[in-house]
């Protein structure tokens, strides 16, 4: 059973490509320039794309400071919205982007990544029951790459080719990456 | 022993090996507690990654937001003016005109023409909205509703097509809603049919992509 203030994530990645009608009227009005059709799509996909930005970086603020640029830039581009996929999948593509180049910025220099992190970084569990609320704490402690693999491909659905796309790297070293975090995270509950 | 599977374990949970990859680590899987038991905690994790939860900010962020979107509290309306440039091409809506027209080969009749706001004939039977059971009631409800958002959008927008998008766009709506009454009426017969039913629903949606499409194109210059 969800824990009480959460919503369950819809399945990943099978949104039909007409989506929901009214939300498709929303679109529509927002593109033309009506801001309070674009607020009501982001309360309807806020929690989906905080939680996606929140596992990609690190900390509760950067979180927030980068799902405002996601739905910002999603207000500019809502022209390129070609309605191929839904609008809650290509949402959650362009928040993939903003967090992925986020990562890059210069001005992000000063954060605290760790590419050489290991397991005994991570914090302890706190008790068995919690255990998917430890494995959301955890992730955001895993070195930068392997963490954002992970959340992409276990957590988002994303192929291996999708996310060597999105970062610029190879399948191989997604696939890499994929099981150093993955290993990282087992170690972590089994401590 | 062979030496331990490294990162083909991963590829083995996800069921990424095949052939002689797959029968190597099996064998060695046979063989070696210590890769067992990582395959066991591995899958273990990607099944709580998968049911992880979605979980809203701590803090309403739209107000940032709206700042710098430009819309004062959230609720102020940008001006067509300020609309920026779409990527949709007459020849698109055409192609998707002639794709719809494939659901329903030779249809003739019509339903409205929205753009213009006046009803046309029909070559099918009206089924009136009341007339259809109450789950295909419940179901056109929600698109009803914002079919009619998007028709009210485009009669605002009417005199920033061109001669030609209009054309193009009333016909493809000509054939979407010859095959909504056809649905409509054999489900008024056989209102259980699970093919009619989802081939309402389907035509319902294709109905509003092009609507919302049609909503969206850029003025004409």
């Amino acid at each position: 059973m969800p824990r009480e203030g959460l919503v369950s994530r819809p399945p990943m990645r099978i949104e039909s490509a007409a989506g929901d009608p009214s939300e498709a009227a929303d679109v529509a009005r927002a593109a033309a320039g009506d801001s309070s059709a674009f607020e009501r799509l982001y309360r309807r996909h806020a929690a989906r794309i905080h939680s996606l930005v929140r596992r990609m970086v690190e900390g509760e603020a950067d979180a927030n400071e980068v799902t405002q640029d996601a739905f910002v830039r999603a207000w500019e581009r809502l022209g390129t919205f070609r309605g191929e996929s839904s609008f809650g999948t290509w949402l959650h593509r362009l928040a993939v982007n903003v967090a992925l180049n986020w990562r890059k910025s210069a001005a992000r220099s000063r954060r605290r990544f760790d590419e050489e992190a290991t397991a005994e970084d991570l914090p302890g569990r706190r008790d068995a029951g919690a255990e998917r609320m430890d494995l959301d704490q955890a992730i955001g402690r895993l070195p930068p790459g392997a963490r954002q693999v992970f959340v992409l491909h276990d957590v988002e659905g994303f192929r291996h080719e999708e996310i060597a796309e999105l970062m610029g790297v190879t399948a191989g070293t997604s696939k890499a990456q994929l099981h150093r975090a993955r290993m990282l995270l087992r170690d972590h509950l089994e401590r | 022993m062979d030496e331990h599977l490294g990162e083909r374990l991963s590829a083995y949970v996800d069921g990424a090996l095949d052939g002689a990859a797959l029968a190597a680590a099996e064998a060695h899987l046979s063989a070696c507690a210590e890769c067992r038991d990582a395959v066991q905690g591995l899958r273990h994790v990607v099944a709580l990654a998968h049911a992880l939860d979605d979980r809203p900010p701590a803090r309403d962020l739209w107000h940032g937001i709206a700042e710098r979107i430009g819309a004062e509290g959230g609720a102020a309306v940008v001006p067509f003016a300020r609309r920026r440039r779409f990527a949709f091409s007459i020849p698109q809506l055409a192609a998707a005109g002639l794709a719809l027209s494939l659901l329903s080969a030779g249809a003739a009749g019509t339903a409205v023409h929205f753009l213009t706001g006046r009803a046309a004939p029909t070559g099918t039977a009206f089924v009136p909205f009341g007339a259809l059971p109450v789950h295909l009631t419940a179901m056109a409800t929600p698109y009803d509703t914002a079919i009619t958002e998007l028709e009210e959008i485009l009669a605002v927008r009417r005199g920033e097509f061109d001669s030609a998008t209009v054309r193009t766009v009333e016909a493809s709506l000509r054939v979407i809603d010859q095959a909504i009454a056809q649905a409509r009426a054999a489900l008024v017969r056989d209102p259980n049919n699970p093919y009619l039913n989802g081939h309402l629903r389907s035509t319902l949606d294709r109905k509003l992509d092009l609507l919302r499409r049609a909503a969206m194109l850029p003025k004409v210059s």
